[in-house]
């Protein structure tokens, strides 16, 4: 076909088309770095930790308002930590908590280096070397913000299968520096990746591989943000529905600025219902997946624990809390009694004296 | 004045339907002409063409949008003169840019020939843009309708100009998958 022909043909396309494209104009603002959303995050975060502290202190000393099997929350620090269950060493997974990575060569070094692949995915998950890197590690010392034994050890690059390179790669060291594992590969994710619908988001992570609400996931609802009322469920056995029916779906990223992500997002959403699952992705390189009323979802993770949002329309999220409640169980409800009255919350009496509850 | 006045103005075959096309769309149909011409005098040139026609075709003519009527005409026109301009040399305007762009993604799909292919590819290529998420495909238009820069396609949408050039290779990768499906490659 001659270019003409094409020319030709856009100028005879629907004139609703040519005026929107016309009226189309936005308000300048900065662009999505997933970098810049992290701090941002930190709220949103604490809101979530909050819940996760609880679960783990009350693994031994099941909740007498548990409906379910109370086993189901000794399984949350595995979920939520998905290395530490399945394939890597206990050992890998405890340093990285305290340790920290940051790689020196430059064409990488806008990679956000992230958490460790289970040891069985190594044949599964990568394919061909692409590099080799200088990786900068060391401890970091939390309570007077210094580092200790900082070394430079080399490392290797590697393709994660089916993600794009621009989006996130696999480093494994070749030298154990401090203490890393030399068999592990680890996710990085790059910084300065910048995506515009959810569709290329989720086909540039390989979503379909990587995107894991298996059964016994746990999905926590609140019926509105500033509300008090919290319902737990686990899924049954469909979470794979609700990945599936994810995977069709498509929608502009929208996050503008950090701070308006919590502003304009996420207190916005005391208003909306928001269902929040936690995924059990391997390389942690999702961890979460975002139910909002208003049209949204968001995605946690991956890897530099950013949250993304996306505007899949109203017709799409109602579609997906469908499929939600049709592969969850309700497992406890927390301050049923409480609710919110011109935006402030009623205490309750009924709340277990050992619940927390996010603000 | 609004369109319904301007129009009333050409089926009286009241000159003042040229002033007034003039006085309000005038910058916006020579910007068109200056995305593709990148000269002056020769998107002036154009744009007189442009109101020339208007007056010989309204009426019978009846634009329901005067803006886009003549944002059509004059983004035409503007094709036709740099198509006579530079048959053997390219280069110096964004137009020739997007030239390129097309070509790529146009090498190895058959001609449409006659009227009526021509039609058929235009139903095509219209069900293709609505296919598209609105801000893909606006994009789409302001490179390939208006033949916007990058860089002011950046601007009008808050993005920055790489996210742009991904915006549009994406999307350049959609079309030339549909006219896989759509049967017009060789």
């Amino acid at each position: 076909m001659k270019t003409n022909d094409f020319f030709e043909a856009m100028g005879n396309i629907d004139a609703d088309l040519i005026e929107r494209a016309d009226k189309t104009a936005v308000k300048p603002r900065p662009f999505i770095k997933i970098a810049a959303i992290a701090a941002a995050i930190a709220l949103l975060v604490t809101g979530m930790l909050v819940i996760l502290p609880m679960f783990r202190e009350d693994e031994n000393e099941p909740d007498e308002n548990i409906v379910g099997d109370a086993i189901v929350w000794s399984n949350v620090f595995e979920l939520f930590n998905p290395n530490t269950g399945s394939g890597v060493n206990e050992e890998a997974a405890f340093l990285e908590s305290s340790s920290f990575a940051e790689i020196e060569t430059k064409k990488y070094s806008k990679y956000d280096l992230g958490n460790a692949f289970p040891l069985d995915k190594n044949d599964e998950f990568f394919g061909e070397k692409l590099d080799e890197i200088k990786v900068r590690t060391g401890w970091y010392v939390y309570y007077n913000d210094t580092e200790r034994d900082v070394v430079t050890v080399k490392a290797e690059v590697y393709e994660i299968k089916g993600v794009s390179t621009d989006a996130a790669v696999a480093v494994k060291y070749l030298e154990k520096g401090t203490e890393k594992t030399t068999e592990h590969f680890y996710a990085a994710l790059n910084t300065e990746y910048e995506f515009t619908t959810l569709a290329d988001f989720l086909s540039d992570f390989n979503a379909a591989v990587h995107m894991d609400i298996g059964k016994d996931a746990l999905v926590t609802e609140y019926p509105r943000f500033n509300s008090k009322k919290i319902d737990k469920y686990r899924v049954t056995e469909g979470g794979s529905d609700i990945v599936k029916f994810l995977l069709t779906l498509d929608g502009a990223a929208e996050v503008a600025h950090p701070y308006d992500a919590v502003d304009g997002r996420m207190n916005n959403c005391g208003e909306i219902r928001r269902v929040t699952f936690l995924m059990a992705s391997a390389g942690k390189m999702m961890n979460s997946l975002y139910i909002f009323d208003n049209g949204y979802i968001a995605i946690g993770g991956p890897i530099c624990d950013g949250i993304i949002f996306f505007n899949v329309g109203g017709e799409a999220t109602s579609e997906l809390y469908e499929i939600f409640k049709a592969n969850t169980e309700l497992v406890t409800v927390i301050n049923p009694d409480s609710t919110v009255t011109d935006g402030i919350v009623e205490a309750t009496t009924s709340a277990p004296a050992n619940e927390v509850v996010p603000e | 004045m609004d369109d319904q006045k301007i129009i009333e103005l050409f089926f009286a075959r009241d000159e003042l339907a040229l002033r007034e096309c003039e006085e309000i769309y005038g910058r916006y149909c020579e910007a068109i002409a200056k995305n593709i011409l990148a000269n002056d005098e020769d998107a002036e040139e154009v744009f007189n063409d442009t109101l020339l026609r208007a007056w010989n075709s309204i009426p019978p003519e009846k634009p329901k949008s005067l803006k886009i009527w003549l944002g059509t005409l004059v983004r035409n026109l503007s094709l036709d003169r740099y198509r006579k301009m530079t048959a053997e040399k390219r280069g110096g305007c964004e137009v020739s840019l997007c030239i390129e762009e097309a070509e790529e993604f146009l090498a190895d799909t058959v001609s449409v020939a006659d009227e009526y292919e021509k039609r058929e590819f235009a139903k095509f290529l219209n069900e293709f843009l609505h296919s598209l998420l609105e801000r893909e495909c606006d994009i789409f238009v302001r490179r390939y309708f208006y033949c916007d820069s990058t860089a002011k396609i950046a601007r009008r949408f808050a993005l920055n100009e790489a996210n742009v050039l991904v915006i549009l290779s994406r999307t350049r990768k959609k079309l030339k998958e549909a006219l896989k499906k759509g049967g017009y490659t060789l």
